[in-house]
């Protein structure tokens, strides 16, 4: 019925008004001045359109992506050519001509659709590897690190010098887990709970000498290392890669400004290749996430989940550009 | 005896401002057709669409938290709830006069508490960001104003972005014997403002009379705001001792963008300096939570010099006269688009035997009345306007003219 249809494009396009204020989109600015000759026409117009939504994406890669850069400059001719495909939303904030110097300049705010784009930019990276039939698995063992005691170094009477000694209370959280496990799984990565896969490398990955190593330091001892290693390459199935790391949350603090709680944690990460006799082949940190909250267990948690992510994200861009 | 003389100073809505010349170029349907749709949301709740749900959060005092009760003495102290759990008397009184209100924009969601994963998405917030009253000293009275300003804020609860705002501003006048409780009576007109019945000078049935004028904004509308607005050295001098230089620019900063968003139907950005680090702003809910919302990069902004004000004082009329040097550019640009010096001047009986403090009360006039025109004068440039109360005149004019014609509503 007519009724209904004009009721359904009207419903359709109500949603489209009222919701767009996307939660995965990043907006940005695209400046570009474009060079043209004689007058400036429509083709000329469109271009520059186009160029200032492109300097708009790479503006986003360089500040918060810049591990997917290599993967970028892969396909950008690609993006360059769909550019409205990635974009949720794009506005043309100012057009100036300046006929003296033959420059259009154009400013454009652009939403980005986040998701879409990081999965083009990884499958890029990807696509460059050998073609190979295996399915690519993925586990991790990433552990949140409190301090518990700390020796400062110093000249002793006698005059010898004591290093300093940190010793961790390290533990896996949920937190941790699900924001790594869904970056991870959105780049197209079997993800494979340690835990599982335990009694299938009959204990030589065991996650509590993960745990016990990072209380007593920054590195995991050669034994831990190699048994998880050989453990996962013995897999009839076997997992490609380990991905390992620290994230060290310090003493929560005030913030002046709005009063809640902030937490700071430094993240160290690394991704091996297993089928590389235990290579690094991504790693990231440190570095340091503040999470806030309007309790220190809130903003502890916000600050794991925030570090978890985007340590995941990096190690990621990484993994996919070295088309392994 | 007491004379109380109340008037009230409106601070109309600003929204929905649409712009010519800008195209939405990601969305295939045509705007005009969004426009039009729209519209008929908001004629025809209920009939053809759903409105959208809405989640009230309750009042809110901007900037730091710990300073809320300091800054906002009477609303925090009103405003507590009676127990754990139980919605504070303005908050439930704001959000029962909303409930019963017929044609809002928005369906109020139910319940105590919003819940993004399950509820809706989408909040607002009454916030308070002045609170004051200022006093003149006459021979045998005091002339005080009272006067709140407040933002309603909606936001994403999701990612605390903020997605609109429609800037208030009341004020209530009275005058007090110098036998009278000065401190008594500046509560008890603060108070008034803030009483939740159906008069039209108080808080509530100003922000629900704008929420029922309004709606949310297209994302692709240019978003607009004042960057800085400072006292020059000339100026800086002839503030009143008794009152800050920051706390001075934060109110006519708030002023400025109030003005620009009624008048001038641009979609402003709120003023933040005093109350926002980098891109974020921050608040108390009444009930004690904190909030953090980020806020839109500004597409092009202002920033506003007071460089003087001028006093011309005669047997029984001063002339008082404020001057500002006004610039406006595309955020990401050097190029000024406006760039001139405006002046305003105002005249005010003198009675024999008042001995006002300072001079400014007729500043602050001079300056107010500048600023609402300035807002008047870039939706609808008058030529006459501009030869009297700018230095460049007619090419001024002509700047104001193409921003209007850049920038006005369809």
């Amino acid at each position: 019925m007519k009724c209904s249809n004009l009721t359904a494009k009207l419903w359709l396009i109500f949603i489209i008004v009222f919701s767009a204020f996307p939660a995965t989109s990043a907006e940005y600015k695209g400046v570009v001045e474009y060079p043209y000759s004689g007058w400036l026409d429509d083709d000329e117009r469109a271009a520059a359109y186009a160029e200032a939504k492109l300097k708009a994406v790479e503006t986003w890669l360089a500040k918060t992506q810049q591990y997917q850069l290599p993967n970028f400059a892969l396909i950008k001719d690609d993006i360059s050519a769909n550019i409205d495909d990635y974009l949720l939303q794009s506005t043309v904030i100012s057009k100036k001509e300046n006929k003296d110097d033959n420059l259009f300049r154009v400013v454009m705010r652009v939403s980005i659709n986040e998701s879409k784009l990081l999965a083009k930019l990884t499958e890029a990276g990807r696509g460059q590897a050998a073609p190979s039939n295996e399915d690519q698995y993925i586990t991790f063992v990433f552990v949140a690190r409190e301090l518990a005691s700390r020796i400062e170094a110093k000249d002793t009477q006698s005059g010898d010098f004591q290093r300093g000694e940190n010793t961790w209370q390290a533990t896996t959280t949920n937190e941790v887990d699900s924001a790594v496990g869904a970056v991870f799984s959105a780049a197209n990565y079997y993800v494979i709970d340690a835990a599982l896969l335990e009694e299938e490398t009959e204990g030589q990955l065991d996650v509590n000498n993960f745990i016990m190593d990072y209380e007593q330091g920054d590195d995991l001892t050669p034994a831990t290392k190699r048994d998880a290693i050989r453990g996962l390459r013995g897999l009839l199935d076997p997992v490609q890669y380990l991905a390992i790391g620290t994230l060290d949350v310090d003493e929560h603090s005030t913030d002046d400004v709005s009063g809640l709680y902030q937490v700071p944690v430094s993240v160290t990460a690394k991704i091996l290749a297993i089928k590389r006799r235990g290579a690094a082949v991504a790693s990231v940190g440190p570095v340091q996430y503040i999470g806030l909250g309007p309790t220190p267990i809130v903003a502890k948690n916000n600050a794991l989940k925030l570090a978890a992510e985007k340590m995941a994200a990096g190690l990621i861009g990484q993994l996919s550009s070295k088309s392994i | 005896m007491r004379n109380t003389i109340i008037s009230v100073n409106l601070i109309q809505p600003l929204f929905f401002a649409t712009f010519p010349g800008v195209k939405v170029l990601a969305i295939k349907s045509p705007l005009w057709l969004l426009r039009v749709i729209a519209t008929l949301c908001l004629m025809q709740p209920g009939e053809l669409l759903a409105q959208p749900t809405i989640y009230f959060a309750g009042l809110s005092y901007l900037g730091e938290a710990k300073h809320a009760k300091a800054n906002y003495p009477v609303v925090t102290s009103i405003n507590v709830s009676p127990g754990k759990g139980q919605a504070a008397p303005l908050d439930k009184a704001f959000r029962t006069m909303l409930e019963q209100t017929a044609g809002l924009p928005y369906k109020i969601a139910a319940g105590e508490k919003g819940d993004y994963e399950s509820g809706p998405a989408i909040a607002m917030t009454l916030a308070i960001e002045r609170e004051t009253v200022s006093v003149d000293k006459f021979p045998d009275y005091y002339k005080l104003v009272a006067e709140i300003s407040a933002q309603i804020l909606f936001f994403d609860f999701q990612s605390m972005r903020l997605i609109a705002s429609i800037p208030l501003d009341i004020a209530r006048n009275d005058v007090v014997s110098v036998y009278d409780d000065l401190a008594l009576a500046k509560e008890t007109n603060v108070k008034a403002l803030y009483q939740p019945d159906n008069s039209d000078i108080n808080l509530f049935t100003i922000a629900r009379d704008r929420i029922l004028e309004s709606h949310l904004p297209e994302e692709d509308a240019l978003r607009f705001k004042v960057d800085t607005l400072s006292f020059g050295d000339k100026a800086a001098p002839l503030l009143p001792p008794s009152l800050a230089v920051n706390p001075l620019s934060q109110t006519f900063g708030q002023y400025f963008t109030a003005q620009l968003a009624q008048n001038a139907r641009l979609n402003m950005v709120p003023y933040t300096k005093g109350y926002a680090i980098g891109n974020k702003m921050s608040g108390r809910m009444s009930n004690g939570d904190v909030y953090q919302l980020a806020l839109p990069e500004p597409d092009y902004v202002f920033d506003l010099t007071v460089t003087n004000f001028k006093v011309m004082k005669k047997t029984n009329k001063n002339l008082y006269a404020a001057r500002v040097l006004l610039n406006a550019r595309e955020a990401t640009d050097t190029d000024l688009l406006i760039n001139d010096y405006f002046h305003y001047a105002v005249p005010m009986l003198v009675s024999k035997n008042q001995s006002s403090e300072t001079d400014w009360p007729g500043y602050e006039d001079a300056l107010e009345m500048l600023l609402l025109d300035i807002a008047h004068q870039l939706k609808a440039p008058e030529k006459k306007w501009f030869d009297t109360h700018t230095q460049q005149k007619r090419k001024t004019y002509q700047t104001f003219t193409a921003w209007s014609e850049q920038f006005n509503e369809m």
